[in-house]
């Protein structure tokens, strides 16, 4: 009958265009040793434990660079003033400067008898806050500067916190984008707002 | 539109009627419907022509561009030279039309990559970086202020984001709040990708929900189904000036979308094939928004899903979205 | 072949001559559909935006429509099948009008559907083999199948017994009866089909409830069958077009019992939301109270369950039902309450609050209403085009006069 053919060709249409389409992929591209290199070179990383890979850089933060100054050792001033006269530390009631300095060598922070280059200044900071370290380390803490794939660049500790002064201050201006849709205005009321 | 409403609708209205050169109003065969389609891009362009912004030469390519571009496949089916194909000719176009050079990339998802994403809720600060940042990378409209990601404030001890509200302005932080943000949450299995009629929105192999821009009709009816209000419709043409345009583009990423069409965040497609984070994550002032692939072990985001205690939302859809929330 | 087109010349003729009243109303029709027609050109330059639909509000008048129109597009059933199957005469005179109101409302509904789609121009994309059909996955692609083919069978049966009837002869019961026994199958599968588009969304807890199916069926059954009855009314009372009281009684029983099991089913989907209300309520809380302070539905759905209430009462009452006035009031309030409380009252709620909680209401704007007003006027114009031919070859006053 005509009308059971008209059926089965449609049936037979619907079929072939359904299914799934086929899987396209491309082989995941690494880069070579030297395209790792340049990659480094950009955020100015250097290489650290090695054995996982992990790379760090020193941002400029002006107020927590420390090789601003410390490229060598400075032991006085010439205007005679004492060095770091105006650094108020707010870090923990029971440190000092010593907890962390060695006035002797300003280039190197001192652990004990461990002496700590301030490019691997996490060390330091790790010895108190190790759950911090670990969770950075793996990628739970702290801002990743390269992309996803590797080679993995990231923010170290001074990159946002001052040592002499770590809690934030909340007085960041918050951006406020233009959140409500300007052509349906006269429909929008907010639901609960914190002002 | 019936046959009779269609025609009144040519005799009164031709010159308002939009003309992106191809309405009809009832399915005919590709190559069946080669007239009505001539004629109607040629009184587009006539449009163009009367603004004296064309030249001949340029209308006729261009006319053969929305020719080709009005009947193409949909892309998840289309071959590699077919693909290619669509994304010169959407380049040219914007040429054409604008003066504007863009780059509109094919590129495919890689092997071995699954893309998960991951949000600090005791780092995140509400500052909207983000929102501003994927505004400028994902060229949406905007005349309406588009925007993918949704922030919510929410009082801490409050379960948000119902109990929140997006539409916070402060100069300072508050205490007593945190933040949280959604955006599409690229399911694993996503209701969105079931419901789609014609097939424009699948999954891709490497985890992301893609839309077909030009294959997509407008019926939202994912829209409908997203359980996490992560789809955007363009109810008008975007508007966007030449110079906001990132000319950085992927076809299923960032391009400029005809009216008409949904969209919503790709995970910055565009980027991420390359190996970037999406612009969201860069932005991120506090590194409260971590990016990477499942599939690699040492990844960040499975260090985070092996030692964190996180969560999503709705667990209970089955949707297993690939966005986690973690606190430390 | 001579027949056939002479048959579709007479009925042309006949559909678009008649008294004064009748072209007065034909030209009334043609008015709203260009009223329509020049709203949905806006509409399709400036797209959507038009409207006052949202991301948050995402369908809004022309949907709700659709899913009312389909359900009294399904209601033709419940002509068809006491007819041709349960073969009851009484109903024989007025199942083809009944067929008539279906394919005019089942046009509508598609209209509805093309004029809510941001990209008409491409729903070529939909068509198997050359577009791409995501069938079975979608349930969209199902209703575009069933609504389809209903309109074909809706089309079809008709058709051939008019055209039989023109001919003076015998429709032949084997060509016919399979497919009428389809189409009443087809019927409830439209309906559910289309209830199905809602309930399979875990993003809406408002729509993904069991009930939603049989609820849409029990409130077609008392709608479209009231559309029937008051269409057949108004015809006997112009004189147009004869039915017995017999079937008027019958028609009304329909529809009585179709609204009690509506109500039942709604007092159920109360208990359900009110008893110990949840995150799941949301929706309900707002369209019948109201939900930190947006409360644009409430006065609506309080009026359509108390005209729903009222309506069904007085068809439950015999002796009123049997009464002519108070037949075609209840028949006409139950109508419009049952279009309120399953447009709006139905899609908008489901959208409110968001799936993150966020409320942003919606009412249509002036577009979206002359759009609509345009559709309808194009529905009443089908039917009416469809009605007086089939009218008047019942009557016997239209048949072939070849040789």
């Amino acid at each position: 009958m005509n009308t059971l053919n008209i059926l089965c060709i449609l049936l037979v249409f619907i079929l072939s265009s359904c299914g799934e389409p086929e899987d396209k992929t491309e082989p995941l591209k690494t880069l070579s040793g030297n395209e790792k290199k340049q990659v480094l070179k950009k955020y100015r990383a250097n290489a650290v434990l090695g054995e996982t890979d992990l790379f760090y850089s020193l941002q400029n933060h002006k107020k927590n660079d420390c090789r601003l100054c410390h490229e060598k050792a400075i032991l006085s001033h010439d205007d005679g003033k004492q060095s770091h006269w105006n650094i108020e530390l707010k870090h923990s009631q029971t440190m000092d400067c010593q907890s962390c300095h060695d006035e002797e060598k300003p280039q190197e922070l001192l652990f004990g008898k461990k002496r700590i280059a301030l490019k691997n200044s996490y060390q330091l900071c790790s010895t108190c806050h190790f759950e911090q370290a670990e969770d950075w380390k793996g990628g739970a803490h702290g801002k990743r500067l390269s992309g996803w794939k590797e080679p993995r660049v990231i923010m170290n500790c001074v990159s946002c916190h001052n040592p002499h002064d770590p809690k934030f201050k909340h007085d960041s201006t918050v951006a406020h984008p233009e959140i409500i849709p300007q052509r349906l205005k006269h429909l929008k009321k907010g639901n609960k707002s914190h002002e | 539109m019936n046959k009779s409403e269609k025609k009144a609708c040519e005799g009164s209205c031709s010159s308002s009627c939009e003309n992106d050169g191809s309405f009809i109003s009832k399915p005919t065969s590709r190559k069946g419907a080669i007239a009505t389609l001539l004629g109607a891009a040629l009184t587009g362009l006539a449009g163009a022509k009367a603004g004296g912004i064309l030249a001949e030469e340029d209308e006729r390519k261009l006319s053969d561009i929305e020719f080709d571009e009005y009947f193409k496949k949909n892309y998840r089916i289309m071959s590699d030279e077919e693909r290619e194909a669509t994304v010169r000719r959407l380049e040219q176009k914007s040429k054409l039309k604008s003066g504007l050079k863009i780059n509109i990339s094919d590129q495919k998802a890689s092997e071995g990559v699954l893309f998960g994403y991951a949000f600090n809720l005791s780092k995140c600060n509400g500052s909207r970086k983000c929102i501003e940042a994927c505004c400028e990378e994902n060229n949406q409209d905007k005349g309406s202020k588009m925007q993918y990601i949704r922030m919510f404030e929410i009082d801490k001890g409050e379960n948000g984001p119902a109990s929140g509200t997006a539409e916070y302005n402060h100069n300072a932080l508050p205490d007593g709040k945190y933040w949280m943000g959604t955006q599409c949450f690229q399911c694993d299995n996503p209701p969105c990708v079931k419901v789609c009629p014609v097939g424009a929105t699948w999954k891709e192999p490497d985890g992301i929900t893609v839309i077909d821009y030009d294959w997509c009709v407008g019926c939202r009816y994912c829209e409908a189904a997203c359980p996490y209000w992560a789809r955007r419709f363009n109810w008008e043409a975007p508007k966007i000036s030449k110079d906001e345009i990132n000319p950085e583009q992927h076809y299923l990423g960032n391009r400029v979308k005809p009216k008409g069409v949904m969209e919503k965040c790709t995970f910055c497609v565009q980027k991420s094939r390359k190996g970037e984070n999406p612009a969201c994550v860069e932005a991120c002032p506090t590194g409260a928004r971590v990016f990477g692939n499942l599939l690699d072990p040492k990844s960040e985001i499975r260090y985070i899903l092996k030692n964190k205690k996180v969560f999503r939302l709705k667990e209970d859809l089955g949707t297993e979205p690939k966005f986690w929330y973690f606190m430390d | 072949m001579k027949i056939l087109f002479s048959f579709f010349c007479d009925c042309i003729k006949l559909s678009f001559s008649g008294s004064k009243k009748y072209t007065i109303w034909i030209a009334f029709l043609l008015s709203g559909m260009l009223i329509g027609i020049n709203a949905y050109c806006t509409q399709y330059k400036y797209g959507l935006a038009v409207t006052n639909m949202s991301d948050h509000v995402s369908w809004g008048f022309y949907i709700s429509n659709f899913t009312f129109l389909v359900g009294v597009a399904a209601a033709a059933v419940m002509l068809v099948l006491p007819t041709y199957i349960l073969k009851d005469v009484d109903f024989s005179k007025s199942v083809l009008l009944g067929e008539a109101i279906a394919v005019s409302a089942l046009i509508m509904a598609l209209c509805f559907v093309t004029v809510d789609m941001g990209g008409p121009q491409k729903l070529w994309h939909m068509i198997p083999g050359i577009g791409y059909f995501n069938w079975p996955n979608s349930m969209l692609t199902w209703d575009v199948l069933v609504l389809n083919g209903y309109l074909l069978l809706n089309t079809f049966i008709p058709f051939y017994i008019l055209y039989c009837h023109y001919k003076g002869i015998k429709p032949n019961k084997a060509k016919v009866v399979p497919f009428i026994y389809l189409s009443v199958i087809w019927a409830v599968a439209i309906h559910l089909v289309t209830a199905f588009l809602y309930a399979g969304l875990p993003a809406r807890p408002f729509w993904n409830s069991s009930l939603l199916g049989p609820r849409f069926l029990a409130s077609a059954f008392a709608g479209g069958p009231a559309l029937i009855l008051l269409v057949l009314y108004f015809f006997k009372s112009q004189k147009i077009y004869s039915v017995e009281d017999v079937a008027f009684n019958k028609l009304s029983l329909v529809v009585t019992i179709a609204a009690q099991i509506n109500l039942i089913m709604l007092g159920s989907e109360l208990f359900k939301e009110f008893y110990w209300p949840t995150h799941h309520s949301e929706s309900a809380q707002y369209m019948f109270f109201g939900l930190d302070g947006h409360h644009a539905l409430t006065s609506t759905i309080w009026t359509a369950i108390a005209c729903n209430v009222l309506a069904t009462t007085i068809l439950s009452i015999h002796p009123l039902r049997r009464n002519k006035s108070f037949l075609v009031s209840a028949c006409f309030v139950l109508f419009l309450s049952i279009w309120a409380e399953k447009g709006m009252g139905l899609v908008v709620p489901g959208f409110i609050p968001s799936p993150l909680g966020e409320i942003v209401e919606y009412y249509p704007s002036m577009i979206e209403l002359s759009v609509s007003y345009g559709i309808l006027c194009l529905g009443l114009m089908i039917f009416t085009v469809l009605a007086k031919p089939a009218i008047e070859i019942e009557k016997g006053n239209l048949t072939y006069k070849g040789i």
